[in-house]
């Protein structure tokens, strides 16, 4: 995030510095859609435990048509007169029945997780934090936006020089979390 | 709580102009006042309060709480933060261009 901010903060500048020329929308939407689509791979990809619960729907899937498949191969043995009896299931039948388990399963889950949190309100270590965290977002305002007008009109201050002196809140955002650390 | 107390006395001189009449330009007050940013001093609130509450994380829900837990902090000091400063600016009749109550506001 903080490195994020940092080439945001610089690019912007550089913009503004090099005459601030419009520049195509497009360019921008689509290299922040790239950087999101990017970061939604990396979550992924980074920690299996941290997976949505649309993927572990789908491994869930995949390992019931697995099981489903190993018990049908187990219940083909040899009949008693010697002749087989295999039961045909049509492609549609399957598909209903997977989708029906998929929605099932999706339903469970989506209650399960609910539940959990849910749950978790119980506590008192859990929902005084979420209660402050909350009443802050009402009664503690941020005016960056404000002071961004401000500080170009009233102090006329250059748009690039904003941008710069903008990079020194994420610098300092690194700064607190090895403070933390 | 203390770090953004200080930063708002940082921004209420500034707007007041008293940085220019002992001699400190916008630039260095602007740096400073950056460097005590919103997004950077919620770190030292979000990080501590994060560290703990993942100890209270029930198992196989882990990305749904912490999505919670994340959309709570990102309430608290940006959306949240920005509905209610536009409320005060409403209040207090600041806009782009009328910058008068800014300091009021602050």
């Amino acid at each position: 995030m903080a490195l994020g901010g940092i080439v945001a903060c610089l690019s912007a500048g550089s913009i503004e510095l090099n005459g601030g020329d419009d520049i195509d929308p497009n360019i921008y939407f689509g290299t922040y859609m790239g950087l999101i689509c990017t970061l939604l791979i990396a979550s992924i990809w980074m920690n299996e435990d941290l997976e949505p619960e649309v993927v572990l729907q789908q491994r869930m899937r995949e390992r019931y048509n697995k099981i489903k498949k190993d018990q049908q191969k187990a219940n083909q043995g040899v009949p008693d007169d010697g002749i087989y009896h295999m039961p045909f299931e049509s492609s549609l039948d399957s598909e209903s029945g997977n989708e029906a388990f998929s929605l099932n399963a999706l339903y469970g889950s989506c209650s399960a997780t609910w539940s959990s949190i849910c749950r978790l309100f119980r506590y008192k270590e859990w929902y005084l934090p979420m209660l402050f965290f909350f009443v802050v977002g009402i009664v503690l305002p941020s005016f960056d936006d404000l002071h961004y007008i401000f500080l170009t009109t009233k102090c006329q201050m250059d748009k690039y020089m904003y941008d710069f002196l903008n990079t020194l809140t994420y610098v300092s955002l690194l700064g607190f979390v090895v403070l933390y650390n | 709580m203390a770090l953004f107390l200080l930063m708002t006395t940082l921004m209420l001189l500034q707007t007041l102009r008293l940085n220019v009449s002992v001699g400190i330009s916008d630039a260095w007050m602007a740096a400073l006042i950056f460097t005590l940013g919103t997004q950077s001093i919620s770190v030292l609130a979000i990080l501590p309060t994060q560290v703990v509450l993942t100890g209270l994380i029930p198992h196989n829900v882990e990305a749904s709480t912490m999505a919670l837990v994340s959309g709570t902090f990102i309430w608290a000091f940006e959306v949240g933060a920005k509905i209610s400063s536009s409320l005060y600016c409403t209040i207090f009749g600041v806009d782009d261009d009328h910058m008068e109550n800014y300091p009021r506001v602050l």
